[in-house]
């Protein structure tokens, strides 16, 4: 169902990686796509796959839900795979009626493929292990000195959360809509690509009704609440580095580093 | 359409930390043309429960049979299903989608593939039952008024000509005066259509006038399930689930308590005001208690 979609979503639970500071996570996951970028072979995936691994069951996150988080992108993945599956120039291995694929094509596709589901996955570790707020003051507190070239940082790093933040609810709402419809007989499963397009107009203007009614509540109980921006805003729960974090960071720094040396 | 749910469960995210079991082991049988109220907390159930009812849903443990033929079955035609089970959720004006009420009403008559001069009829007849004017068919849906939104979504499941119809808070966020209409205009439509109806709503008040039979959901589970009268003797278990008795029912069983009336499960105003007229009326003849002192 459309609630299986969980990219961008928190996923509640007691470990050391939800407890790193948000700051640590996010400098974190630049390093690990910085990463996933400095090596051109299939050895660089094992230091990555280990690394990946170690943060996956440090988070305690079951890996059926991470399996489900890559569903959404399956499609990119597979068009990616595919065009250079058929579309890299080399030796010849197999060839069939319009197709031809060469040694290279399947070493392309294979590696590409690899490396946006450790995109995908690592980068989603990020969102499901820290809640919308820490991450907001995260990017916020990382950004804060480009405030010196006028960019408005906190009001850029409340949109993200909110933007994250309405994600399952709209999720939830699109979910009750085509229940809703359905319940009026209409059919979304069966049809040519057309067919189903045109079946999701009666999904999305309600969709979109409601996203906007639910953004002009949003900006009224904000502003009842005093809301003015981030200027002389205080913080609930201020960030503060602590023992583990200055580990992580070190982890960090070695992990890249060391991939940098993976041939 | 007789509905039965056997030993019905429903378990929602299964395998993750969200794992909830919405539904625990449910089991009723409701006979054809039924009046029933689904009464129950906010998370007890009563939503997922309805679900079923039309195959949106499916049970993860347990069955489901239409007149003796379980839904689950591969044969099961389940567009019919929908057909003749119609669901009208909660807040149904979050689906209106259409350019104008006419055609928002005929989105259902059209995906059963009824010819066009039939489901326009359809459209006018759904749209005349939840009180309408013909004037609002060329309007907006999104123009109209809160009740007026809901009417035309409830049209658009009656424009299907369900055999069950199945309402999820029908009245919830509207007003007073605005609950009572609709709530007599689904009456009205039962007495016309001789269908089956399930009220779902958490307002004993709003459901006791109405319906038959009452089947109270606490955490999942079927608490109660009886004739109204019967329901709302379990005073004390119905308020440890939440839920509260009628007011009116509360005043009189303290009449009843003090030996004033001798009539007993009493719980709608119209029958209250018609025995204590009538106990009034006596009293004035006998004086059984004095008001002067
Ligand atoms: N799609 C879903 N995924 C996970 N859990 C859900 C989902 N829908 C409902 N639940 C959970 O199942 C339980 C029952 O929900 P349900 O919506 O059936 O309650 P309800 O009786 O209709 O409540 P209300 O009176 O608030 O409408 C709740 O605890 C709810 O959080
Ligand atoms: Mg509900």
């Amino acid at each position: 169902m459309i609630r299986d979609i969980t990219i961008g979503q928190y996923y509640p639970s007691e470990s050391v990686i939800h407890r790193l500071d948000a700051r640590i996570k996010f400098i974190g996951t630049i390093g690990y796509v910085i990463a996933l970028f400095l090596f051109d072979t299939f050895w660089g995936f094992l230091p990555a796959l280990f690394w990946l691994g170690t943060i996956i069951v440090l988070s305690r996150i079951p890996l059926r839900f991470i399996a489900k988080g890559l569903k959404p992108v399956l499609f990119l993945l597979i068009f990616l795979a595919l065009f250079n599956l058929f579309l890299t120039p080399g030796q010849t291995i197999f060839e069939w009626w319009i197709f031809n694929i060469t040694d290279k094509g399947l070493e392309n596709a294979g590696f590409m493929a690899l490396r946006l589901m450790f995109l995908v996955i690592g980068s989603s570790m990020m969102t499901y292990t820290t809640t919308p707020s820490q991450l907001t003051a995260g990017m916020e507190s990382i950004f804060k000195p480009l405030g010196v070239f006028k960019v408005p940082v906190h009001e850029v790093a409340m949109m993200m959360s909110i933007a994250l933040r309405f994600i399952p609810i709209l999720l939830e709402e699109t979910d009750k809509i085509m229940k809703a419809q359905q319940a009026r007989g209409a059919d979304f499963e069966s049809g040519n690509i057309f067919r189903r397009a045109k079946a999701l107009i009666p999904v999305l203007v309600p969709l979109f009704v409601s996203a906007f009614r639910r953004a002009g509540e949003l900006a009224e109980a904000m502003e009842a609440r005093c809301y003015h921006g981030g200027k002389g805003r205080t913080k609930l729960h201020p960030l503060k580095m602590k023992g583990r974090d200055y580990v992580g960071l070190a982890l960090i720094i070695g992990f890249v580093v060391a991939m940098g040396f993976v041939p | 359409m007789s509905i039965t749910f056997d030993k019905v469960d429903h378990l929602y995210g299964k395998g993750t930390s969200f794992e909830k079991m919405a539904l625990k082991n449910v089991s009723f049988h409701i006979r054809d043309g039924e009046f029933v109220g689904i009464i129950g907390h906010t998370g007890s159930g009563k939503s997922t429960l309805i679900q079923h009812m039309n195959g949106l849903l499916k049970c993860t443990g347990g069955n489901i049979y239409y007149d003796g033929k379980d839904i689950s079955d591969k044969e099961y035609d389940r567009k019919k299903l929908r057909q003749n089970v119609g669901i009208v959720f909660q807040y149904p004006e979050h689906q209106l989608f259409e350019a104008t009420v006419g055609k928002d009403v005929a989105f259902g008559p059209n995906n059963l593939g009824i010819p066009g001069l039939q489901a326009e009829v359809r459209t006018y007849e759904a749209l005349r039952s939840v009180g309408i004017d013909d004037s609002l068919l060329d309007v907006s849906p999104f123009d109209l008024s809160g009740g007026q939104k809901r009417r035309v979504a409830i049209a658009g499941v009656l424009a299907m000509k369900p055999k069950v119809l199945v309402l999820d808070e029908p009245a919830a966020g509207l007003d007073p005066v605005g609950r009572r209409d609709i709530l007599d205009m689904i009456a009205g439509i039962r007495r016309e259509e001789n269908i089956t109806v399930i009220l779902v709503s958490h307002s004993m008040e709003d459901v006791a006038e109405y319906v038959d039979r009452i089947m109270v959901m606490n955490d999942g589970e079927l608490a109660m399930d009886g004739p109204v009268g019967e329901v709302f003797a379990h005073r004390r278990e119905l308020e440890e689930m939440g839920l509260s008795v009628p007011q009116i029912s509360l005043l009189m069983k303290d009449l009843e308590d003090a030996g004033i009336i001798k009539d007993t499960g009493i719980y709608t105003m119209e029958e209250a005001v018609r025995v204590l007229s009538k106990r009034l009326l006596e009293g004035s003849g006998q004086s059984t208690y004095n008001t002067t002192p």
